[in-house]
């Protein structure tokens, strides 16, 4: 701001239409600005750039939260309480990871210790299933290994899936969830939960085995 | 094996193993299983919100934002508040309590007035009848209105109850009480 708008604004005078005019053109389509831009306007106290943070990734963290808890009322909060945490520690983010993974880690722990605690709801709250999957190579070959055995529902399975998944503990879940479903590699895995490979690959190992036994009737 | 179903074997070892499976039987099923498990999985990726369940998520954010940066009353403020969210009662039901506790207070204190020994400076033994084969007995002094209807009760107490809580069967007393 000008000398003369400080004046102003401490005056109480309205800026003329010109000098709005000026404001205008000075903000700044930050849609397609990238996240180390976002970040350091964030950090410089523009809340505005944090909006667009969290537009950005709201949808893939409540997908990874919503995967552990199969509740989504749980999974809204818990991404709200991560957006909320991250931007009171904005000033203390040093960039030395990208902005996605230092969010990411604060959810999945936050989590992890939400359900440790047991304060996540006792009932499932799912998600509806794109009807995209009829078109998954994936689906329709276990779908035709199932079938001949016995009729299925999608609906069934997908209870079936998710109570399988609530029968693991927290960590061999958050390690199924960010390998089997999201793709992480066990490295990703082993820096957003603070732990060595090994123990993401021996809780990968382990959570299968127990998943097979859950899930033997659709193997 | 699980390394070979995620592909991360290098090439020679990854040829090895698809050898082995082949001949395998144990191992094929193994790896048909897992192969199967991942499809399972793979149907939580299509698990979706409905269309407009995140589009008020950025306000919500900024509701939740604006409580958690609010400043913290101070002690006092906090303490007002209390007050206000209960509110005192009115004068006159205000009136009637403090009656009433004035009432119990003054039965208490002429209970407590009543409540009074005989002035005689010999010792009494509160006995326990039917306590066999064993009594208990208490030696209070004469003087001071030392819990005399815990004795009263321990004479009203029926024999049944006393039995239950007869410890091993010696004679034993209770030290004298001084106040």
């Amino acid at each position: 701001m000008t000398a003369f708008q400080k004046i102003a604004s401490k005056l109480k005078f309205s800026p003329s239409p010109l000098a709005e005019a000026r404001q205008a053109e000075q903000r700044i389509d930050l849609t397609e600005a990238d996240d180390e831009t976002l970040v350091a306007r964030v950090q410089d106290g523009d809340l505005s750039a944090y909006d667009y943070l969290v537009q950005r990734y709201k949808e893939r963290l409540y997908a990874t939260v919503y995967h552990m808890t199969s509740n989504h009322e749980d999974a809204n909060d818990l991404v709200q309480d991560a957006f909320i945490k991250a931007y009171k520690s904005i000033k203390s983010f040093k960039r030395e990871s990208s902005f996605y993974t230092w969010i990411y880690r604060i959810a999945v722990n936050r989590t992890i210790n939400h359900l440790k605690r047991g304060k996540n709801r006792q009932y499932f709250s799912l998600d509806d299933i794109d009807t995209q999957i009829q078109n998954d190579p994936d689906f329709v070959e276990l779908l035709s290994y199932i079938t001949p055995r016995r009729e299925v529902a999608l609906t069934e399975l997908q209870e079936k899936l998710n109570g399988a998944l609530q029968k693991l503990s927290e960590s061999h879940r958050a390690v199924v969830v960010m390998h089997d479903v999201q793709g992480l590699t066990h490295a990703d895995i082993a820096k957003a939960i603070h732990c060595s490979e090994g123990t993401v690959r021996s809780r990968l190992f382990y959570a299968r085995q127990q998943l097979q036994g859950l899930l033997a009737d659709y193997l | 094996m699980h390394d070979f179903a995620d592909g991360r074997l290098a090439e020679p070892v990854a040829r090895q193993v698809q050898r082995h499976v082949a001949e395998c039987s144990d191992c094929r099923v193994f790896q048909q299983r897992e192969h199967r498990l991942q499809q399972l999985l793979a149907v939580k990726r299509h698990e979706k919100p409905g269309a407009a369940y995140l589009d008020n998520f950025l306000g919500e954010f900024h509701r939740r934002l604006a409580v958690e940066m609010a400043p913290q009353p101070g002690f006092w403020q906090q303490l007002g508040d209390r007050f206000h969210r209960q509110p005192l009662p009115s004068f006159r039901l205000g009136y009637l309590h403090a009656l009433g506790a004035a009432v119990a207070l003054v039965l208490i204190w002429r209970g407590l007035v009543a409540i009074e020994l005989p002035a005689s400076s010999e010792r009494q033994d509160f006995s326990i009848p039917h306590s066999t084969p064993h009594m208990l007995t208490a030696t209070l002094p004469a003087d001071r209105a030392v819990l005399p209807l815990l004795a009263q009760v321990a004479l009203n107490t029926p024999r049944y109850v006393l039995d239950h809580i007869a410890a091993a069967p010696v004679r034993y007393e209770v030290a004298s009480i001084h106040f």
